[in-house]
């Protein structure tokens, strides 16, 4: 019954940018070697569903979202479209107060740690998101929202500048894939719920781009209670 | 895998020793001052240790929940090691909380202290204490059905939720979520507590509690869609009884007392844990079993919590410590019942071969053996194809039985009736509930005693 243990898919990925050294020909002492090393692991992903911003928030452009863009019938940000009254992407929660209660939703979201080695704070740029099943694209996602833990112990709005010197918690809120597309990828009757997936993440700093890959998951059913 | 070959795989994957550094033949390792501390720094500290452990106490690895923690948990720098640690700011839900909720106001939180202030307990009874906060004070996550439910006095009463005299609502709290919103959250003592003639009950299943009511009220009060089928699933679930498992099958579960959880075998009715990873010794020197319920609780926090944020492990540890040792209610029969002690031979004549273990409970039994509805055993969620034998620590007051609480009454689960198609009695409705025969076939008397030694346990 007990099979193999699934290898982690925890990355410690290195980027190295910068200036090559300037070994000169004519003897002058070469500068010394500026590498940048970007670490970046995804901690967590869970694909459940894409919920509406809260009103009260400030809308934000979608990351990645350029390189969604031409998923035709990618579904829009959610802070770019009106919910249906009723609709499966009304919001809770956010509405208790003033606003009544709605459709519950569970916004799914990716969670990653970052440090890099530059002298200065670095700006990262999640630059595509793909869904992954082995080596097999099915589908491209938006990740908007970036959000980083502080020290109060929640997240807050982030401008994706990492500081020197510290690991930081961040949090994106992301879109769903087409699954009328993957379940085209993955044939009739197969169960796109029961399937193990990853994250493909493209992060960009300074000029180059570092590629990361989440633990498996699954896409997870809006109404269950899991405790 | 046999416990002995679990064992030297525990040892040499978290020591990351070849056989070659065991100590010498001949002499024994230096026995530890405090072997719970050792446990306990070694959960703390070793990644290696941790994963080692749950591997080793995961009883079927095809199943969700196992892949989940075996793709994420107990890694060196990835997974949900790379999470934030949260110490939330929660308070117990109170009186002046509901009243706001029904004036439609803020909860007006303030800024409590978070949960936890940092500091180690030193003694047992410390991490005892500290697991008691952990238990009723952790929000598992928010819940709008249930904040939608306090609105009404009555309706949230006669379906389980109700405050105690202190006029704090066990099992909720108020508390600031990851995101900075003021919400109403559960925690474990929402099922696993009950109020009692006035008393408040730790670990006793709370049974009068109807989650699937509760979320049906928030649908028809919000006018929100919900599926058809959806909707028949929560109202069959009825009182005492939900699905908490992350597939789409219909498998729900009695709510499960917490009787004396460190003499059991196995965790869930399905055994999705086994308790007992190491070797006896092991469990009983270094408490292993502690281990093991610390990351059972570590990883449920973990992904009740959306995987957005993982506990301090010592919140863990302190949960662990708490529930592994509540002591169950007084018993219902007696002793000195004259049906009693035939019942007691009855019952090692029938019943021991699976029930052997000190709370009645056992090693994880075949279902189709058992024959019960075998949804759950057979879940991609957590299935194992077993089922754990039930235990039966204070079993009289633990209706309903079987996993998926359809037996109303001991009675019925011994009396043949309940195999036939015109029973009438079974708490999801007409019908037959097959499996477990064992016992109805015993004359009337008979059943009437072992009823009676069930209820002296």
């Amino acid at each position: 019954m007990r099979k193999r243990i699934l290898a982690s898919f925890a990355l410690l990925a290195l980027l190295s940018s910068g200036c090559a050294s300037h070994d000169s020909a004519l003897g002058t002492k070469p500068e010394a070697e500026v590498k940048t090393q970007l670490r970046a692991t995804i901690a967590s992903v869970q694909m459940i569903q894409d919920c509406p911003d809260p009103r009260s928030e400030p809308s934000s452009p979608a990351v990645g979202a350029s390189a969604a863009k031409d998923e035709a019938a990618m579904q829009p940000p959610a802070s770019e479209s009106e919910p249906a009254p009723g609709s499966a992407s009304r919001i809770a929660g956010d509405s208790l107060h003033g606003g009544g209660f709605q459709q519950p939703c569970t916004q799914s979201t990716m969670q990653l740690s970052l440090a890099h080695d530059a002298a200065d704070a670095q700006r990262i740029e999640v630059v595509a998101v793909r869904l992954m099943r082995g080596t097999d694209v099915l589908g491209k996602i938006a990740a908007r929202k970036p959000s980083k833990w502080n020290e109060s112990g929640m997240y807050d709005a982030w401008d994706e500048r990492v500081p020197v010197g510290s690991e930081i918690k961040v949090s994106y809120r992301i879109g769903e894939p087409d699954w009328s597309k993957v379940q085209e990828q993955l044939g009739a009757g197969v169960d796109v719920y029961s399937q193990r997936y990853v994250l493909e993440v493209d992060l960009k700093m300074g000029g180059t781009t570092l590629t990361v890959r989440s633990p498996e998951f699954s896409r997870e059913y809006p109404h269950v209670v899991v405790t | 895998m046999s416990r002995v070959a679990k064992l030297a795989f525990v040892v040499l994957a978290a020591s990351g020793c070849e056989p070659r550094c065991a100590a010498p033949t001949g002499e024994q390792p230096p026995v530890a001052a405090d072997p719970v501390a050792d446990t306990r720094q070694r959960y703390f500290d070793d990644a290696a240790y941790r994963r080692a452990v749950l591997a080793a106490a995961l009883t079927n690895h095809d199943n969700t929940y196992s892949r989940d923690r075996l793709a994420r948990y107990g890694q060196d720098t990835g997974g949900w090691e790379a999470l934030p640690v949260w110490n939330p700011r929660a308070v117990r839900l109170t009186d002046s909380h509901v009243a706001a909720l029904r004036r439609d106001e803020p909860l007006a939180l303030g800024d409590p202290d978070t949960l936890w202030n940092g500091e180690s307990p030193t003694t047992d009874a410390d991490w005892a204490e500290l697991g008691r906060r952990v238990f009723f004070e952790w929000p598992l996550r928010a819940d709008e059905f249930i904040e939608r439910a306090l609105l009404d006095d009555a309706f949230a009463r006669s379906n389980g939720l109700r405050p105690a005299k202190d006029g704090t609502w066990p099992g909720l709290v108020a508390f600031r979520d990851v995101d900075g919103r003021e919400r109403v959250g559960f925690t474990c003592a929402l099922c696993h507590s009950r109020i009692v003639a006035g008393t408040l009950l730790t670990g006793y299943a709370r049974r009068d509690l109807d989650y699937g009511a509760i979320r049906l009220a928030y649908y028809d009060a919000t006018g929100a869609p919900l599926a058809r089928d959806l909707a028949e699933r929560m109202q069959r679930w009825g009182a005492g009884r939900a699905d908490i498992t992350g597939d789409d099958d219909e498998d729900p579960v009695a709510i499960p007392d917490l009787w004396q959880l460190h003499r059991l075998e196995n965790l869930t009715q399905a055994g999705t844990l086994q308790l007992d990873p190491l070797d006896a010794p092991a469990r009983a020197s270094g408490r292993s079993d502690l281990v093991v319920l610390a990351i059972r609780q570590e990883t449920q926090i973990i992904q009740a919590n959306r995987e957005r944020i993982r506990p301090p492990r010592e919140l863990a540890w302190a949960l662990a410590v708490y529930v592994a040792d509540l002591q169950p209610i007084p018993r219902i029969g007696s002793e000195t019942d004259p049906r009693t002690a035939r019942g007691r031979e009855l019952f090692a004549a029938h019943c021991i071969g699976c029930h052997s273990g000190q709370t009645g409970s056992g090693p994880l039994v075949a279902a189709e053996r058992v024959r019960t509805d075998r949804a759950l055993a057979d879940s991609e969620a957590r299935g194992t194809g077993m089922f754990r034998p039930a235990p039966l620590v204070a079993v009289a007051a633990a209706a309903p039985y079987f996993h998926d609480g359809s037996v109303p009454t001991l009675d019925d689960v011994l009396d043949p009736a309940r195999l036939r198609d015109d029973y009438t009695r079974s708490v999801r409705g007409p019908g037959p509930i097959r499996g477990h025969a064992f016992g109805t076939q015993l004359p009337a008397d008979d059943r009437a005693a072992l009823v009676a030694f069930l209820a002296s346990w």
